[in-house]
């Protein structure tokens, strides 16, 4: 039997690094392996998703946010999965940017347009179990771990 | 992964807005363009059938938001009917599950459109 990541992967550990430019087909392009990552590892459909949602939000964030008026850039997703646990670990070479510094939108301002990249941060922290942020030299490291 | 889009007529100041997919950063600009066209319609009230949306993302909702802003400019309103459990966990979790009066059955939706209705015809009565 061989292993290639294609494989059905049973009960073990499994990781997986993706990197990607600033193109918006890109971070589509990874989310749906990141996507296909999740369901090869047998994670119920809501998990998959919620994983998915995760990562777009972040990756949309990084990329509108920590590169802005830069042009070619690279941001970097290691995803990593056991039974019980999905670990996401994002790093940019951006200008130093911790996303959980983002407040929670207030529901009152949600229909009139305000509400910039806080209501997809808070998203994605609503979907996750731990998370935390350091910058590593010039990198941002965001790590979000979600139980399951 | 993709989304489509279908619009019905289902009262003279109604569309139903059927959406096919996935909402996203990806296709939420393809809803925008269609509720552009729609908001210039005579419709009053708009439907947002979402039996069939399997995911939607903050792209997706600051896009129907935007339709409720834009309606809501035009004295009208938008509805959303059929949420699946994984879109109405995104509502819930930014707390908009009740700003766009969200009816899970026909029935209820059409007591509502009922309502508007009867309420037109009263008011072109005077």
């Amino acid at each position: 039997m061989s292993l290639s990541s294609g494989a059905l992967l049973g009960p073990m550990s499994s990781e997986q690094t993706f990197r990607i430019h600033n193109r918006p087909r890109d971070v589509t392009a990874v989310l749906n392996r990141v996507e296909e990552f999740c369901r090869l590892h047998g994670f119920a459909t809501a998990t998959v998703l919620d994983v998915r949602l995760v990562t777009e939000e972040v990756l949309t964030n990084v990329v509108k946010y920590a590169y802005e008026g830069v042009g070619d850039y690279q941001v970097e997703l290691r995803l990593s999965a056991s039974d019980h646990s999905v670990r996401m670990e994002f790093r940019d070479e951006g200008a130093p940017f911790n996303p959980l510094d983002f407040p929670a939108p207030d529901p009152g301002n949600l229909t009139e347009g305000r509400q910039p990249g806080g209501l997809g941060i808070h998203l994605a922290r609503s979907l996750v179990d731990d998370s935390s942020y350091s910058r590593e030299g010039n990198v941002n490291v965001l790590v979000l771990i979600k139980h399951i | 992964m993709a989304l489509k889009v279908t619009v019905t007529e289902d009262r003279w100041f109604s569309r139903t807005v059927h959406l096919d997919g996935r909402l996203d950063s990806d296709t939420a600009e393809d809803l925008d363009k269609e509720v552009d066209t729609l908001v210039h319609s005579a419709a009053n009230v708009l439907v947002f059938d979402l039996a069939n949306l399997e995911y939607i993302s903050s792209a997706g909702l600051r896009s129907i938001f935007r339709a409720q802003r834009a309606m809501a400019a035009r004295s009208g309103r938008i509805v959303l009917v059929h949420a699946r459990p994984q879109v109405q966990k995104v509502f819930e979790i930014v707390k908009a599950a009740d700003l766009a009066s969200i009816f899970t059955s026909i029935q209820e939706l059409d007591e509502y459109l009922d309502a508007i209705q009867q309420r037109i015809v009263d008011e072109s009565s005077h």
